[in-house]
């Protein structure tokens, strides 16, 4: 016999024998399984109300913090915070170069500020 | 119910303000002796200014030796060569060539080369000819 057989054959037994279960055994499992269910739907609820009981314990009692507060300061909290990172990075992030694009081209800075070379220039254009 | 929202938003503010008030983040100056080889390589021809350069155009002096090598050789050479000259103007003077630069950069590239001529040109000329000109009023 293989392996496959055996497990249909025990399958097999197992099935004929739940018919003859005793109706206090049966009555047994459907309370238990019943508990155990309660325990489940117990335990989700507890975790979703967290975020509105730490704010309850804030600001007030939890039955007068409605859906859309709870939602509000967390909110208001993230914009504060995104404020205060993007002013931080703004006030510690490197300065702009200074003027490297100007000082490294081709005109010598004499070029921007010899005003020979402004008159030259209107004079050599008059000409 | 709706104050107690205001209060809460108002909160949230004042923690954020007060974590910047407490500790205003500063522009890291360091003076010259601070400053590592490269950088004081890099700055050389301001190494005797360096300590007196107001502390906002410290960090701009920073950024601009932090992209220094990534220039090509011959725009590395035009910064140092200019370096101590652009230090040495005042904010008026540097403010006048930032505009007629920007100027510059707006004509078409054949008038940039047309100046950028010119310029060689009237270099060429005897100083006491140039100062002829330096001393007509600058054109309006």
């Amino acid at each position: 016999m293989n392996e496959r057989d055996f497990g249909a054959r025990v399958k097999r037994n197992l099935d004929a024998s739940l018919a003859d279960l005793a109706p206090e055994v049966l009555q047994r499992l459907e309370t238990a399984r019943e508990a155990a269910l309660a325990r489940a739907r117990q335990a989700e609820a507890a975790h979703g109300v967290t975020w509105s009981a730490a704010g309850a314990r804030l600001f007030g009692d939890h039955s007068r913090f409605p859906a859309a507060r709870r939602y509000w300061l967390p909110a208001a909290a993230l914009v504060a915070g995104i404020a205060v990172i993007v002013y931080w990075n703004a006030a510690t992030s490197p300065q702009e170069p200074e003027d490297v694009e100007l000082l490294s081209g081709e005109l010598p800075l004499n070029a921007y500020l010899d005003r020979g070379f402004d008159q030259w220039l209107t004079d050599s254009s008059q000409r | 119910m709706a104050h107690r929202f205001v209060a809460a938003l108002a909160f949230c503010l004042l923690l954020a303000g007060a974590a910047v008030a407490a500790d205003p983040p500063k522009v890291t100056v360091p003076t010259w002796s601070q400053l590592d080889a490269q950088q004081q390589s890099i700055l050389s021809p301001l190494a005797a200014e360096w300590d007196s350069i107001e502390p906002e155009r410290r960090a701009r002096l920073l950024a601009l030796a932090k992209k220094y090598p990534t220039l090509d050789k011959e725009k590395q050479e035009r910064i140092q060569n200019r370096l101590r000259h652009w230090a040495s103007l005042s904010p008026a003077e540097r403010a006048k060539v930032r505009e007629r630069w920007k100027k510059l950069q707006s004509l078409p590239p054949k008038e940039r080369e047309e100046l950028q001529r010119k310029w060689l040109e009237y270099e060429q000329l005897p100083e006491e000819h140039k100062d002829q000109f330096r001393s007509n009023p600058p054109p309006k």
